[in-house]
């Protein structure tokens, strides 16, 4: 009885560590998924478009969601210091929609003015140390002809990453052009679903027009947030395996506590494959429970933390300012997936070698006549 | 060379241990032992303690293996079979009665000798209804889903004679099957034991330190200086 016991025991720990174990590799990894993938689409809708068609004549009304953008390069300054921005006129419609999501708007500045209005980030605000209705100089122009001019901040806003919106200025697109003039470079910011990209890319390259993808643009984010994609799932991956190599474990304790009935059922003649198959579907059993236990803990778990993550942004911890700290959550199903079949690839094989080895020590002499 | 009345041929049966002091020959325990037993034969082994009486049931029942000479049980050179042939045969030919009542702790008695069927190969209903009579034969009618715990140490031991039994094996052998019980419990047992191995033409081949038991069976055979004797 006390065998019993300890032995149930033992399985219910070692559900539990695969459990705590799963929910911890599929936290990680919906977090690092939704994060990055939340990251593309944050660049994608705010800073340059899914795909950017660099022809002035694209229809801005027609099939496809598009919207005409002007953007210049030019120098701000304030009292305390300077700064680089990338300067984007855009139209009454641009900031709506899916874009609306993705910026708050901070403070604004009532004040009627007939200077340029623009719309800062927070974190630019911070570095220049303005507010609303406060007026920067800006310096623009073309390499021939540079010359300032006088703005005033109507906004600040926050898109919740600093990385992408630290030189991101908006502004109107006429106010921009009656500005910069011959500096602006004019182009559509085309928005589609992530997954469709190449797809329209390639139908609109097939109707004459010069296209180009978020990728294109920015190339060192997209390469990055991949490779911490990949480089993420890999190290899962092989945890993963471990863990289901932990499992191996289980199966030659459950063979050592069945000693004494192993050797009475070969005594009964029983095959040793037989009794191998058994204990490998009882080990897996166990292994596919705590599978589904852990990725339901994972995805629990990843759903209640973004919860969470408004109240650490509000801190302003600087070691979270270069993370998004605001987005949805997308389950990565085939990945899931990919490794709950890894994790029970890895057991099924250990697991194997493990009960051929521990049968083969079993003898039935052992138990016969003491 | 065995007839098809043989059901047990031993022949020069030959054992030896490691000595346990360094520097020691090997310790003999048995020494060229012949014995042929017939079909439906009992046969009861006697002899002092630690003579190698077990250690020639272990041997005679394929579970160790003899230095030199043959088994042969049933018509069959248990050396000839691999490993899952000879699992197949004890599940098959052979049935096992040992002191200890060694019942499948997380199964009931039905379920004890109904596995000893399944292993053999009978359908679940097969083993259900052969189970079922064995143990309505030995007298526990009532006791067919209680599990070890549950049993005295002659009811335990009375499972174990049913399973033993459950699939019309050719020779079933027995180590002290009555050594852990008193004197009332361990007469039935002798008595029912007997009785059904008659009763389906078994043979037995049995060791007991007890030699009223012993003079119950058609044989006796003493295990004296590393070799048989027919009496006591």
């Amino acid at each position: 009885m006390v065998g019993n016991r300890a032995s149930r025991r033992r399985i219910l720990f070692q559900i539990l560590l695969i459990t705590l174990s799963l929910s911890a590799l599929v936290f990680a990894l919906i977090f690092v998924t939704s994060m990055s993938d939340a990251i593309a689409n944050k660049y994608a809708l705010i800073n340059s478009g899914h795909l950017i068609v660099h022809d002035r004549s694209f229809p801005t009304s027609g099939s496809y969601d598009s919207y005409l953008v002007g953007t210049t390069y030019g120098l701000l300054y304030s009292k305390e210091t300077t700064a680089l921005v990338f300067l984007k006129g855009v139209e009454d419609d641009y900031l709506t929609g899916k874009r609306k999501a993705e910026l708050v708007t901070l403070k604004e500045s009532g004040e009627s003015t007939t200077l340029m209005k623009v719309m800062i980030s927070k974190s630019l605000a911070q570095t220049l140390n303005v507010h609303p209705g406060e007026n920067l100089a800006l310096m623009i122009g073309t390499e021939a002809n540079v010359r300032p001019a006088l703005v005033r901040i109507g906004a600040i806003y926050d898109s919740g990453y600093k990385e992408l919106d630290e030189l991101l200025v908006f502004t109107d697109l006429s106010s921009l052009v009656r500005l910069c003039g011959e500096s602006v470079t004019f182009h559509h910011e085309v928005l589609v679903e992530m997954d469709r990209i190449g797809e329209v890319r390639d139908r609109l390259i097939h109707e004459g027009y010069q296209v180009t993808a978020w990728s294109d643009e920015a190339p060192q984010i997209a390469s990055n947030l991949i490779t911490s994609k990949e480089v993420t799932f890999i190290i899962i991956s092989i945890i993963g395996l471990l863990l289901g190599y932990a499992t191996s474990e289980l199966a030659r304790q459950m063979v050592e506590d069945d000693k004494r009935q192993i050797t009475l059922l070969l005594l009964l003649g029983a095959r040793r494959r037989m009794l191998g198959s058994s204990y490998l579907l009882s080990v897996l059993i166990v292994t596919i429970i705590a599978l589904i236990f852990g990725v339901l803990g994972g995805i629990l778990l990843s759903y209640a933390v973004p919860k969470v993550l408004p109240l650490i942004e509000q801190q302003s911890f600087s070691l979270f300012s270069f993370y998004l700290l605001r987005f949805s959550i997308a389950v990565p199903i085939k990945r899931i997936l990919l490794l709950g079949a890894l994790v029970i690839l890895s057991s099924t094989a250990t697991v194997f070698f493990s009960l051929h080895r521990a049968l083969r020590k079993q003898t039935i002499g052992s138990l016969a006549f003491d | 060379m065995a007839n098809s009345f043989e059901c047990v041929h031993l022949s020069s049966i030959t054992k030896s241990f490691p000595a346990t002091q360094a520097g020691d020959s090997r310790l003999m325990i048995l020494e060229g032992i012949s014995l042929v037993i017939k079909h439906g034969q009992s046969v009861a082994i006697v002899g002092k303690s630690g003579s190698g009486k077990s250690t020639l049931l272990e041997i005679a029942a394929g579970l160790l293996e003899a230095d030199s000479g043959t088994v042969m049980l049933d018509g069959v050179l248990l050396h000839d079979l691999d490993d899952r042939k000879k699992a197949i045969f004890r599940a098959q030919k052979m049935g096992f009665i040992f002191q200890a009542s060694y019942m499948l702790a997380d199964f009931t008695a039905l379920e004890n000798v109904k596995i000893a069927a399944l292993i053999a190969g009978s359908s679940p209903q097969e083993a259900h209804v052969a189970a079922t009579d064995l143990l309505h034969r030995v007298g526990l009618e009532k006791r067919l889903h209680h599990t070890s715990d549950k049993l005295s140490g002659g009811e335990r031991q009375r499972v174990v004679i049913a399973r033993s039994l459950v699939n019309n094996p050719a020779i079933i052998f027995a180590d002290e099957p009555t050594g852990n019980l008193d004197e009332e419990n361990a007469a039935m047992i002798e008595e029912l034991l007997l009785g059904l191995v008659k009763e389906r033409n078994a043979t037995l081949l049995l060791v007991t330190h007890n030699p009223q038991f012993a003079s119950k069976l058609d044989r006796v055979l003493t295990l004296r200086e590393r070799t048989l004797v027919e009496g006591m």
